[in-house]
């Protein structure tokens, strides 16, 4: 249930956000800003990828247990494939 | 006294059959009737019936609504309410009393859904429901949403489709739901609560956002988006929820209870998720950005570095050498000159020390005629006269010689005062 790599992908733009915003107040020493440098070009290397290789899941949901375990299926649309059916109907 | 007694013939009726009569009568002549009047007396025992007097200036009209009439009316009876009833006219047999059962009830001057709207919508905002305060933020990169909508309408396909272009990582579930009819708000409210039970009790819920979504229709298409049910769904649930339902112009009670509203549902799909080619492009642009920083970091030491570089110390490392050579030379002298100070001063006092320590030699003394005695036998030095016997020999040293004498007498000083003196 949990993505860890979804979470990682916001984890991983905000450090990068900070790291842009570190170097910006330019208080680093040189030594420091290489290394934030490389840090930074492979959180968007990595968030490129995250982003390349996801292929999305959509689930229908059936139920719910006591235990807030949920049961889940793979939802099947055709209507999304096709557009002439979306005249009519709501 | 005269007995009453029907005339002969006559037939006697029961109180019953007589009211049964009256009922039959009124039902026939009045089985379809209109009326308008103000509502009074207004009671609603728990018999779910609803009770209540329509008058006009001058006259009244006891009115019944039946449970499942009753249930059936939008909005809220009050007593003073102008409305338009419509129902048939009976008799009440246990009371004797004629009323009009009314079946189908409508505000007067107002539609019913839209008067029910406004009561319901005034009641929510008395409760709270609307305050912009208690509208949650939207996680920025949401993981997972659930949609709640009809599995078959326009409203998931628009929304799937924007999903998928936008953000595909986003996991998408769905709960579908009747959207529309007597049983859509219910079962509504009802997904709006299975999803909000996902999870741990009391634990973080896996579900960053839920939408509720339909595609346009009639103010009664979307009424089960104004019933009470959701709103309350939507007000308890810990999920954040945004409402795409309908068109732009349709605004229900479940739109002002959500923590956004978008005006349709391919628009909440916007809303709920952010663009992966803005997200491209920012990362894009952070990337440029890190680079232009540390080329400029890059350029700004290089220059440093050349500036140190020509600075004499690196260009000429031997000049950096000529001013020790100069101070050494310099701290040389000065040391060779103080020497040179030092033993000048030193032969000086050695000079005046000799001169003086001559001048106190006894030698030197003995030369001016003085003499120094002592006992012959153990060389003592003699310096009073007690300290010899007669007869005793003594050596007297002279500047130049000895004299070996025996004493003949001792003659203390204060007796022979001339002697004293030579």
């Amino acid at each position: 249930m949990t993505q860890p790599n979804e979470l990682r992908f916001e984890a991983a733009l905000n450090e990068l956000e900070r790291l842009v915003v570190e170097m910006e107040t330019g208080q680093l020493d040189l030594d420091e800003a290489l290394k934030r440098y490389e840090r930074g070009i492979a959180l968007v290397q990595f968030c490129r990828e995250r982003l390349a290789q996801t292929e999305q899941r959509i689930l229908e949901l059936t139920s719910v247990d006591a235990d807030g375990v949920p049961t889940l299926r793979p939802f099947k649309h055709e209507a999304t494939t096709s557009r002439s059916q979306r005249t009519n109907d709501s | 006294m005269s007995q009453l007694l029907p005339p002969p013939g006559e037939r006697v009726l029961q109180i019953s059959e007589l009211t049964a009569c009256i009922r039959e009568l009124l039902e026939e002549v009045f089985p379809d009737t209109w009326v308008e009047g103000e509502i009074s007396n207004l009671s609603r025992p728990n018999s779910g019936h609803v009770y209540l007097t329509l008058k006009d200036a001058t006259a009244t009209l006891r009115s019944v609504l039946y449970r499942g009439v009753a249930l059936r009316v939008k909005f809220d009876l009050r007593d003073g309410m102008r409305v338009l009833a419509r129902g048939r006219l009976s008799v009440y047999e246990p009371r004797g009393e004629y009323q009009l059962r009314i079946e189908q009830l409508e505000p007067k001057g107002i539609g019913a859904l839209e008067l029910a709207m406004r009561q319901r919508r005034e009641r929510l905002f008395a409760l709270g429901y609307f305050d912009k305060h208690r509208k949650r933020p939207l996680p920025r990169f949401p993981c997972r949403v659930a949609l709640v909508c009809s599995a078959t309408g326009s409203a998931v396909r628009d929304l799937l489709e924007i999903l998928g272009r936008r953000w595909p990582l986003v996991e998408v579930w769905i709960h579908p739901s009747r959207v529309q009819g007597d049983e859509a708000a219910e079962e509504i409210a009802a997904a709006i609560g299975s999803l909000n039970l996902v999870g741990k009790a009391n634990g973080p819920t896996p579900i960053d956002v839920i939408v509720l979504a339909r595609g346009g229709g009639s103010l009664e298409d979307l009424w089960p988006f104004n019933e009470e049910i959701v709103a309350h769904a939507i007000f308890r649930s810990r999920i954040p929820v945004v409402t795409g339902i309908g068109h732009e112009d349709d605004l229900t009670i479940a739109d002002l209870v959500a923590d956004q509203r978008a005006l349709t549902p391919s628009e909440a799909g916007e809303r709920i998720v952010p663009d992966q080619v803005a997200v491209s492009n920012q990362l894009e642009a952070h990337q440029s950005r890190l680079r232009t920083l540390l080329g400029r970091m890059l350029v700004y030491a290089r220059s440093r570095l050349e500036q140190l570089e020509s600075r004499p110390c690196l260009t000429r490392p031997e000049s950096m050498l000529e001013f020790p050579r100069v101070r050494v030379e310099e701290l040389r002298q000065r040391l060779q000159r103080s020497m040179e100070q030092l033993q000048e001063r030193a032969r000086n006092r050695f000079q005046t020390a000799t001169a003086l320590l001559d001048g106190l030699s006894p030698l030197k003394v003995l030369t001016r005629g003085y003499s120094v005695t002592r006992k012959f036998e153990d060389l003592s030095l003699i310096r009073m006269p007690q300290q010899v016997s007669p007869g005793e020999v003594i050596l007297t040293q002279l500047a130049n010689g000895f004299l070996k004498s025996r004493v003949e007498e001792v003659i203390h000083q204060d007796s022979r005062q001339g002697i004293a003196t030579p």
